[in-house]
């Protein structure tokens, strides 16, 4: 521990601590402009100088660490007349446009010039003049006469993101930030410059002029668009959903949103919401009154009996109503035909030793197993770049590579192009790693039975690895720890829909799940969803699977409702309600509690715990036969899926398009050139997608993005043999 | 009577380098390599007393001295930017004696025991850039750099970095961040160059004429060396004297010459006519002297004392027929362009000024704004993240403390003699 | 005897004297009578000299009213039909002239001069509906319309 004294107060520290921290857990408030606790010490800003005795000079607290027997002063006349002078300097370039500023009311500059300011300006001259209102990328908008120079974006740019997407640009007086060469801001991480900017130099497209912040009713939630959970600060205008934040959770997002969660929060507020139930009468879907919905539901399940009946998803729901699907489900109903799943995932419950998120940061390797989490999990993927930045070893497992040669900053992973045998790879890793017990964390999808068989061999020979299960649902983890797998004797999802198809199956009733997008049979979901004599679909939208829906069940959304949820780790994650649901829809709980209650069963709080679930119950995805040539491989991307992300409007400009990605060697020998368009056939289906090449994609793979609304994967079989033909470009006649 | 070290021989195109060896060139690097140890030389020059040509005056055996032993690789950045207005000293030792500097990079290299060295040159100098590269071909042919030096163990590589020009990046961490491919921004420091510099790595960055003197000081002793000059800072110095002089240019004398001997006598006074105003001793960074100074020794402690900096031994000599206001503006405006944008009160505080002086000179000058300038300096000065904002209000001071006429002369709209100071 | 008497005769004697004094009632609505020019009443919301609107929505009316009156939304300007100068614009204003206690607070916050209280005050309606005033009926209308 060090001994200092700040302002006659002593003081006990430990070693390295900066003296502004120092100073702040004395309760001694020392102003800061470019200082961020999750950034590195900068000292450009000249905010925090104060008096170090024996220093020649004011020295700045933010970059100045202590040392035993220091002396700070930050109350004298010098260190006040300082901070007036550095926010004169600051104050005498801005514009002063606080009224139309979005960040008025909540700057720092604002604030700290109330605080510590000169009640008037001696600057008389003529303000340096520069760009308003620059676009920066698809959410980001620039003013850079605002700006007051802390870097505090670019800084996060390369200590955090490791890209040099942005940077200072000028120098001296004209010095601004801009993208590199001009181009868009579009790294899937660029809201988190808005949250770090102190002054109002970067706004939020979607956000822009929506509030002043004194509107704003804010809730501390979580994000619940992956199975990160990020913490974040949800904000409302008249009940309107108009911002979410991120706020810094240290074991989990660090204050750190990815787009797709900061902008994706249209949704809510879509036209395009169902709010009132539907029964379809004639053929044809029509609204209908709660009384007579839920009436009609209650009657078909009562009909088919518990063995006639399947419910899948759940992975949407919060801990507490998965209990409660649980429970209508296994007692109320008595069914075994339970399934949360609905793609490709065996499981998001790890059955080796789980990891946390800051596992990562400790890890001696880190193993990616047929994941992508910059798509998948973003925020997560920050931590595999520290982790690559700080030399730790990354090998990546799967068709492709996400951290290849040509990042600007990042040293490239290991990469084995395991096509088709993950397992084989990772078996072989598994050779290379043994006897180095070391702290290896395995970052998983959660697909294909042989890497979960062979991860059990991992549990015997390296006691000190960890497992993070990047779910495909957001609470895929709570829904597993609530019961929702099949129990025994029980159908899985594969099952259920072979089921369905083959009319043995009386009710599907689908929680919240999408199978038409996401179920990779794409041929066999449809066949069952149309074959199935009553089909009831609980969504906020009219999705791709409740097209023959009998039953539409509308609900609240995740804003609308309040509850909790386990992230990957199993973590406790809050949700908090932000608004009231339209129409008063009734969240997913409160369907559930009243078709218990019609069907004659209880709500008892608490419900009985659920018997754990047979280790990654099976789920019999059908493998097709090895192929030759080009086989289809097929990646999730942050942006993929129907729902929430289509109905988002803020998200519309980074929406995918549909593509297939080749090697340039394949692409080559085809004499396919990027930008090309092709039709891509396997068996009876084609897809019309634009060609891209990649040497980060194994050769002899077609790589298509998975859950395209406009171009769903499914109907393609993944790893079969698929043929590719140029489509001619149509002839325009004059 | 002073030879000249730095520049001996300087008539003879030095740039070949069968003339620089026939002239006695290279012993000193046979010496170090063959007969001294990498400590002995530190110890030398150590004892030399030499002192940082480059304006900070740091002793340069002590610096070489600063990095930790801890097996990572060194690198020896040498300074050529020489950026400073009214310096020109670099150039001419580059462009006309270019293996007296690699001689000296060489045996520094081989004192601190770094294999890769870096001359950080100015990209203006293109010149000076060609001429190093052709010597250090010349040189590694002859076997004085690259694998092995002279058959020893030492082997040094030497890399040319043009620079893209900006003053900044003469201040030491920002030219390591522009050696490394960054924007010229000045780092945080600690860590310091000689712990965490050219990537990471510990690097001692030293000014071309501090170098060239060390091959002289190896050869000749450090005595010898300490000898030339006052004590507190000896050897042989080159004085780059611009300005309204008759004859500007490079004079090489010792260290400790006073002002009035210099102007007066080497650079042959003022031009017919003329009285002197003012001096500014080491550049457009350090404040104007007058003629109270005139008997000042050109010496880092000497010019200390009489309130301005020796600097890079740059003197600009200013004459009566100059504007102190608009001579002000013009610095500021120099320093103004050439603020690299990194902190708050030299970005916006050189536009300020420059504001002010520019509205003073046109004649829009208010009541108060020699008391604003006054202020706005004084939060600029000690301020600011790197020296470059005390470089910038430097000659501004003085000119507010020397010559408070002139400004009110301009205050009461009086005219300045502008036709003949532009 | 002439105690309680007193008291009621000289009260008449009052009401007699003014029997005779000028009427101060004003006959409302034939007669009106003249308010000093800085009167508050109704709001306006005005106009540059080049027909722009002078509000760009900042709220400032909103955040310093007192009884929570005046409700503003922004929006952004189409640079190229903008309806204000810069980048932001008031899109909704209205003022609930049933909370307003024409206090002018609200004028006093704009910082663009956007927002006036006007001397007019005859704002009685015979339902609560209308006496939310909304933007098209604050603002000046342009010259060419007004015409």
């Amino acid at each position: 521990m060090i001994n200092l004294t700040i302002d006659g107060r002593q003081t006990s520290v430990p070693e390295g601590t900066l003296v502004l921290h120092a100073a702040r857990e004395l309760g001694i408030d020392i102003p800061t402009f470019c200082h961020h606790a999750r950034l590195l010490p900068f000292g450009a800003c000249r905010m925090c100088l104060v008096e170090i005795e024996k220093a020649p000079k004011l020295q700045t607290a933010c970059t100045t660490v202590v040392s035993e027997g220091m002396v700070v002063r930050t109350d004298t006349e010098q260190v006040r007349l300082t901070r007036q002078s550095v926010l004169e300097f600051l104050l005498a370039n801005h514009p002063l446009d606080c009224p139309v500023c979005d960040k008025g009311g909540e700057c720092e500059l604002q604030d700290l010039t109330h605080r510590w300011g000169a009640p008037a300006s001696q600057f008389r001259e003529a303000k340096n003049r520069k760009g308003k209102a620059l676009p920066f990328g698809p959410f980001i908008v620039m003013d850079e006469e605002r700006c007051i120079l802390c870097q505090r974006c670019v800084r996060f740019d390369q200590e955090v993101l490791g890209e040099g997407g942005i940077g200072l640009m000028g120098r001296g007086f004209r010095t601004r930030v801009g993208t590199f060469q001009g181009r868009p801001y579009d790294t899937p991480f660029s809201g988190n410059v808005v949250d770090l900017c102190p002054v109002g130099a970067l706004t939020s497209r979607p956000y822009r002029f929506r509030a002043r912040p004194w509107d704003l009713t804010s809730v501390a939630s979580t994000c619940l668009h992956c199975s990160v959970g990020c913490a974040a600060r949800l904000d409302a205008r008249e009940n309107h959903w108009v911002r979410l934040r991120g706020a810094d959770d240290p074991a989990v997002n660090q204050g750190w949103l990815c787009d797709r969660g900061r902008y994706g929060f249209g949704f809510a507020a879509s036209p395009e919401r169902l709010t009132a139930p539907q029964l379809r009468r004639g053929g044809k879907l029509a609204a209908t009154s709660w009384e007579e919905a839920l009436d009609r539901v209650v009657q078909a399940l009562r009909e088919a009996g518990p063995d006639r009946v399947g419910i899948i998803g759940g992975g949407r729901l919060t801990d507490q109503e998965a209990a409660l699907l649980h429970h209508l489900g296994r007692q109320v109903l008595g069914t075994a035909h339970l399934d949360r799943r609905a793609g490709r995932q065996l499981t998001a419950t790890p059955h080796l030793a789980g990891g946390t998120l800051e596992d990562l940061d400790r890890a001696a390797h880190i193993v990616l197993i047929g994941c992508d989490p910059e798509e998948t999990a973003p925020v997560l993927a920050l931590r595999v770049r520290q982790a690559l930045r700080r030399g730790t070893p990354v090998t990546e497992l799967g068709p492709w590579q996400t951290y290849g040669p040509g990042h600007a900053w990042i040293p490239p992973s290991r990469w084995l192009p395991a096509v088709g045998s993950t397992a084989t790879a990772l078996a072989g890793l598994r050779e290379e790693l043994a006897g180095q017990d070391q702290p290896v964390v395995l970052v998983w999808s959660g697909e294909d039975a042989a890497v979960h068989d062979e991860l059990a061999r991992w549990r015997q020979a390296m006691p000190g690895a960890r497992l993070l299960i990047v779910g495909d649902q957001p609470n895929a983890r709570g829904a597993e720890a609530a019961g929702l797998l099949p129990g025994s004797g029980g159908r899985s999802t594969p099952e259920l829909l072979a089921a369905a198809a083959a009319g043995d199956l009386q009710v599907l009733y689908l929680v919240g799940v999408n199978p038409a997008l996401s179920f990779p049979d794409g041929a066999l979901v449809r066949e069952a969803l149309e074959k199935v004599p009553f089909l009831v679909v609980q969504d906020l939208f009219a999705t791709e699977s409740a097209r023959s829906a009998h039953a539409l069940l509308p609900v609240a959304a995740w804003s609308e409702k309040t509850g909790s949820w386990s992230n990957l780790e199993g973590r406790h994650r809050p949700l908090a309600a932000l608004t009231p649901a339209p129409e008063n829809l009734p969240d997913d709980g409160g369907i559930f509690r009243e078709l218990i209650r019609r069907l004659g069963g209880e709500v008892s709080a608490p419900l009985p715990a659920p018997a754990p679930p047979a280790a990654a119950a099976a789920y019999p995805l059908s493998t097709p036969p090895a192929a030759e040539g080009l086989r289809v491989a097929t990646v999730e991307l942050t942006y993929s899926g129907g729902g929430t992300v289509l109905h988002a409007p803020a998200l519309s400009p980074v929406l995918p398009e549909a593509w297939v990605t080749l090697h340039p060697e394949e692409a080559a020998r085809r004499d396919l050139a990027p930008g090309q368009v092709v039709e891509l056939s396997c068996g009876d289906s084609r897809l019309t997608l634009s060609v891209r090449t990649s040497a980060q994609v194994a050769p002899g793979l077609a790589l298509v993005p998975r859950r395209l609304p406009h171009s769903p994967d499914n109907l393609l079989t993944e790893g079969a043999a698929v043929a590719l033909t140029p489509v001619p470009r149509k002839e325009v006649l004059p | 009577m002073f030879e000249p070290v730095l520049t001996r021989g300087i008539d003879r195109d030095l740039t070949r380098i069968e003339n620089y060896v026939a002239q006695g060139g290279f012993t000193a690097l046979t010496k170090a390599v063959r007969e001294l140890t990498p400590q002995q030389v530190v110890e030398e020059v150590t004892r030399s007393n030499l002192r940082g040509r480059g304006g900070a005056g740091f002793p340069a055996g002590r610096k070489w001295g600063f990095l930790p032993q801890d097996g990572r690789p060194r690198y020896l950045a040498c300074n050529a930017d020489e950026g400073e207005p009214g310096t020109f000293k670099d150039h001419l030792l580059i462009d006309r004696n270019p293996f007296l500097l690699l001689e000296g990079i060489a045996i520094a290299c081989y004192a601190i025991g770094a294999h890769h060295a870096f001359i950080y040159i100015r990209g203006e100098f293109l010149t000076g850039a060609r001429i190093l590269e052709a010597s250090i071909a010349a040189a590694r042919s002859r076997g004085y750099l690259g694998e092995r030096i002279l058959g020893g163990d030492f082997s040094l590589e030497v890399t040319v970095h043009r620079g893209a020009g900006s003053y900044e990046c003469g201040e030491e961490t920002a030219l390591l961040e522009s050696l490394e491919g960054k924007r010229g921004n000045p780092r945080l420091k600690p860590p310091f160059p000689a712990v965490a510099g050219a990537y990471g790595m510990p690097t001692v960055i030293n000014n071309v004429e501090t170098l060239c003197c060390v091959p002289s000081i190896v050869e000749r002793g450090a005595a010898w060396f300490a000898g030339i000059g006052p004590a507190g800072s000896p050897g042989p110095k080159l004085f780059a004297v611009s300005g309204l002089v008759r004859r500007p240019g490079n004079y090489e004398l010792p260290m400790g010459t006073t002002l009035r001997e210099l102007i007066f006598q080497h650079a042959g006074g003022l031009r017919e006519g003329r009285r002197f105003k003012a001096v500014l001793p080491g550049g457009s960074s350090s404040p104007a002297l007058v003629e109270e100074h005139l008997d000042t020794p050109l010496d880092f402690d000497s010019v200390a004392r009489a309130g301005s900096m020796f600097g890079s031994g740059a003197v600009m000599v200013l004459d009566d027929s100059v504007c102190m206001v608009r001579a002000a503006w013009r610095l500021a405006e120099f320093y103004r362009d050439e603020s690299c944008g990194k902190c708050t009160p030299c970005r916006e505080g050189t536009y300020w000024i420059t504001a002010v002086l520019e509205r003073l000179e046109a004649g829009g000058g208010r009541e108060e704004d020699p008391a604003l300038l006054e202020h706005l300096a004084g939060q600029i000065g000690t301020r600011t993240f790197c020296p470059l904002g005390d470089a910038a209000i430097g000659f501004l001071l003085s000119s507010l403390k020397y010559f408070p006429e002139e400004y009110a002369a301009h205050l009461r709209g009086e005219t300045c003699r502008r036709e003949v100071a532009s | 005897m002439s105690e309680p008497v007193t008291p009621l005769v000289k009260g008449l004697f009052i009401t007699l004297r003014y029997l005779f004094q000028k009427k101060v009632t004003v006959q409302y609505p034939e007669q009106k009578r003249t308010y000093p020019e800085r009167f508050r009443g109704r709001h306006q919301l005005t106009r540059h000299a080049d027909g722009s609107e002078r509000c760009v929505g900042c709220e400032l009316c909103a955040q310093a009213c007192p009884s929570g009156a005046i409700r503003v939304v922004a929006a952004e300007n189409d640079p190229d039909h903008p309806h204000s100068p810069g980048e932001r614009y008031g899109a909704t204003y209205e003022v609930n002239m049933i909370r307003c206690i024409f206090c002018g607070f609200c004028q006093e916050a704009c910082p663009t001069g956007a927002v006036v209280l006007t001397p007019f005050n005859e704002l009685a309606e015979y339902r609560r509906d209308p006496l939310t005033y909304e933007k098209p009926r604050l603002l000046v209308p342009r010259k060419e319309e007004a015409r």
